[in-house]
């Protein structure tokens, strides 16, 4: 005999949300995170201007999550969507995010789908081939190459914003880590919105912001979507975002609701901060933003094949978009 | 009579000589917090209260994935 039940049908309960003393069976669970992130896209204005989002699917719980749950707002938010998959070239690991997606995107007959491949960018490499012959470590150039072409994709089909699947604990276990190891500058970039720079870059918007990492799992178990649920082959022993991750859990485990007041404090403490980054150039290859005049892909592609292979990038992508509309 | 218990992505599996025991029993052996793990019993979450039994399996699955 079951003794809880979902507070508005009264069918059992698969969800309890300790921080808002919350009983829900599956249909009124997906109906509650829906109807939160739409709360959240109103309450930070994260969509503007055109409406048009790029929203960056990896096949991961939480951007398969965040395409879901926009695309269930569509029709009542006039959003057009543009779905952008980046297949790293991670051997299996990537082939089955790329499947994921394209399973996702038949589910919700969602087009346009625009899947880009490092290695028709890179000359026959990966991202951990570029990391290799850039001695820098693979997730930090797997992430500014994700950045750089998002942001290529996102100008190319004039988004207004570039939607990513950050939930609370992504965002928290960052700002930790920047308030620990310094790098506070960057922290101004983890708002719901960050704008963008006119004709440089397209601004980023959060609409998980409010949904715990944990409410993101739940969602995509219960909806049966399609998402790849392993550890990325590249990943650290132990990082320190783990470790974050691990600590907030714990806070929240004693204290629900601790992770969503400290984002919403960590809102209200950085807004109207001025950005201490600096300039922003057009880069002199590709015309994507720079800090020197060259942007990280063109100075990273330089170095390892002879040349900046931004501007063979946008080319590719371009080619992608207009396929994608055939 | 055994609880079987998968933990995923870890790829873990363990056996449980419990009659029965409860979600959140369960995860605290593990060394997890409630808020890092979620509990399916074939393709249905269960709550921390919910009581497993012996002859069940269930799947832990880790809520970050390292993806």
């Amino acid at each position: 005999m079951y003794s809880v039940r979902c507070k508005y049908c009264g069918k059992r309960a698969v969800v309890s949300l300790r921080y808002a003393m919350l009983n829900l069976c599956g249909e009124h669970y997906l109906n509650y995170i829906i109807s939160k992130v739409e709360k959240t896209i109103k309450r930070y204005r994260l969509v503007e201007r055109s409406k048009r989002l790029l929203v960056a699917v990896s096949g991961g719980k939480d951007s398969s999550v965040l395409t879901h749950v926009l695309w269930s707002l569509k029709s009542k938010l006039d959003l057009e969507i543009v779905l952008f998959h980046l297949h790293l070239g991670l051997g299996e690991y990537s082939n089955k995010q790329e499947r994921a997606v394209r399973e996702l995107a038949s589910l919700l007959a969602a087009r346009p789908l625009i899947v880009v491949y490092a290695r028709e960018i890179l000359p026959g490499d990966g991202i951990p081939e570029l990391a290799l012959k850039v001695g820098r470590s693979t997730c930090s150039v797997c992430g500014a190459v994700k950045r750089y072409l998002m942001n290529v994709a996102a100008m190319a089909v004039r988004a207004d914003a570039i939607a990513t699947g950050h939930n609370t604990d992504d965002i928290l276990a960052y700002f930790l880590k920047n308030l620990v190891f310094g790098g506070e500058e960057y922290s101004l970039k983890l708002t719901p919105r960050t704008e963008g720079l006119d004709g440089l870059a397209i601004a980023r918007a959060r609409p998980l912001y409010e949904v715990y990492e944990r409410e993101t799992l739940l969602y995509a178990i219960l909806s049966k979507i399609p998402f790849v649920h392993e550890e990325c082959p590249f990943r650290p022993e132990r990082s320190i975002e783990e470790v974050n991750k691990d600590y907030l859990n714990r806070l929240e485990e004693r204290a629900p609701g601790s992770k969503l007041r400290l984002a919403r404090r960590f809102v209200s403490m950085v807004t109207g901060s001025e950005s201490t980054i600096g300039e922003v150039l057009a880069c002199r290859y590709c015309g994507m933003p720079s800090r020197s005049g060259v942007c990280t892909f063109c100075r990273l592609t330089s170095r390892v094949y002879g040349e900046p292979l931004g501007p063979k990038a946008v080319d590719i992508i371009k080619a992608k978009i207009l396929e994608s509309k055939t | 009579m055994t609880i079987k218990v998968r933990v995923t992505p870890r790829g873990q599996t363990l056996t449980l000589e419990q009659n029965r025991i409860t979600v959140k029993r369960l995860i605290a052996i593990l060394g997890l917090s409630i808020e890092s793990a979620v509990v399916v019993r074939g393709e249905e979450p269960l709550l921390e209260t919910d009581e497993i039994r012996e002859g069940e399996e269930v799947t832990v699955v880790l809520v970050a994935s390292g993806g």
